[in-house]
């Protein structure tokens, strides 16, 4: 009775689909239960900081389990199918954040006259360091997975020995060659990897822009400094964790199929069969087939952890907004009028 | 930016004169683009081009093409890491509703207890 039941869950959400180990993980992380997002306690730009929290993460979510569900619902005939399915997850992300920002662009400016000189500020002013450092590392490993796999790939002739998912045969260099020329795995190759590393330029490139147009954006003169930085650093932190969701999730994305694709084996056994009798056995690997396993199941674990980050952005944003809601009735609208910051 | 809005270069001039002097900019740190505070003042680029020119050659501000127009040594009240820490610790006392008469009692107080160990 249990079995079936299993069975049938396994087929509604295979593994490879982010949202199966994505909710585990997601249920798993209010061992801590603490909010990881904060919003401003006033100002306009809260409401659209609750949108991107709330709806941005689900939308990068959706993004990322749909495009994981095509992956395995579908035979890559091509041998370069899911060249878009990897940077999706990451591509929705550079969306949201660059959507929100140009929401909070439309957040009139004080008037010429009424801004407060500031010095012209660095676009990591309101960002934490830490997250920083995550958030450099995690693209650095996505960047130099696509171009090792871009520079290990080769044409195979149309006739030549082809082992592991044999699409069908094209004449871009979407294979690896395998035991030094003995034959060719698909799954390699620009075909494969370039919209990741162009998503992930694009994705650097808003990063950057978004939070130095934040940091330099004028400010009221008489604005608190104290409300502009935490709306500030909140901003940035939000941004931060959508922008780093997208990244791990398609980071585990391309290790899933790079280590998937990298653990084809070619053997010819020695199977015991009883105690004086056996067949030959010999194996032939691929060229990184001791980090292929490691690398496909680390790939599991990324992009489901990737997605219950931003499932957890997502309830925290929503918790946030709540109490923000809260403080909100608890406070005499006189004192809320006076509290805080102005834009 | 309170008061009157600064239309010409000479008003825009003394506005940024004030900034550097009162240490509202430090030392080193970077200024606007002629670009940006043309906007944030309400005027043609080329007047505030003509009050950067002005700062540049009374030796206020410096203009080089790699590190952009930065307040030049000496020219404000401190460093850079004075005003920076300055500022911190304004958010720090605004945000835990700290009065700046008790902000400056405190610096002084402080100030006094390290000026009073220094010696020992």
């Amino acid at each position: 009775m249990l079995f079936p039941l299993v069975h049938a869950i396994q087929d509604l959400l295979p593994l490879e689909v982010a949202i199966t180990i994505g909710l585990i993980l997601f249920a798993l992380s209010w061992v801590r239960p603490r909010r990881i997002v904060s919003l401003p306690q006033s100002g306009r730009r809260t409401a659209t900081l609750v949108w991107a929290g709330v709806a941005g993460s689900l939308l990068v979510v959706v993004v990322a389990t749909m495009v994981s569900a095509i992956a395995v619902s579908r035979f890559d005939a091509s041998g370069f199918d899911g060249w878009w399915r990897r940077s999706a997850p990451l591509f929705a992300a550079m969306l949201v954040v660059a959507a929100t920002t140009s929401a909070l662009r439309r957040i009139p400016l004080p008037a010429p006259g009424e801004r407060m000189i500031v010095p012209r500020r660095p676009w990591h002013a309101f960002a934490s360091r830490t997250l920083l450092w995550i958030s450099g590392i995690t693209p650095t490993l996505l960047a130099l997975t696509a171009v090792w796999q871009i520079a290990i790939a080769t044409t195979a002739p149309k006739d030549g020995p082809f082992f592991g998912n044999v699409p069908d045969y094209t004449a871009l260099p979407i294979y690896m060659s395998f035991n030094s020329g003995y034959g060719y795995l698909s799954g390699a190759g620009w075909p494969n990897h370039l919209a990741t590393l162009v998503a992930l330029a694009l994705a650097c490139a808003v990063f950057f822009a978004v939070l130095h147009t934040d940091s330099n954006r004028p400010l009221f003169a008489r604005s608190t400094a104290s409300s502009v930085r935490s709306e500030r650093e909140l901003t940035a932190r939000l941004f931060t964790f959508i922008l780093l969701g997208g990244l791990i999730t398609t980071l585990g994305a391309v290790w899933m199929h790079t280590g998937s694709s990298g653990q084809a084996l070619v053997g010819l056994d020695e199977k015991w069969v009883s105690g004086d009798q056996s067949s030959p056995r010999i194996f032939v690997a691929g060229g990184y087939d001791a980090n292929a396993r490691p690398m496909n199941l680390l790939g599991y674990a990324l992009q489901a952890g990737g997605v219950a980050f931003l499932l957890r952005v997502s309830v925290d944003t929503a918790r946030a907004a709540l109490a923000t809601r809260r403080s909100h009735a608890a406070t005499p609208e006189h004192e809320a009028s006076t509290v805080g910051s102005r834009r | 930016m309170t008061g009157t809005t600064p239309s010409s270069a000479d008003e825009i001039d003394a506005l940024f004169r004030g900034a550097i002097r009162s240490g509202q900019l430090g030392d080193g740190e970077r200024l606007p683009t002629v670009r940006q505070s043309a906007r944030d003042v309400g005027v043609a680029q080329a007047t505030a081009a003509k009050a950067y020119k002005t700062l540049e050659r009374d030796g206020l501000i410096v203009t080089r093409t790699a590190a952009g127009t930065r307040v030049a040594p000496g020219a404000s009240r401190a460093p850079q890491a004075v005003i920076e820490h300055a500022r911190a610790l304004a958010e720090a006392s605004e945000g835990a509703l700290v009065s700046l008469e008790d902000t400056i009692a405190i610096l002084r107080a402080v100030w006094r207890t390290e000026a009073t160990q220094l010696p020992v």
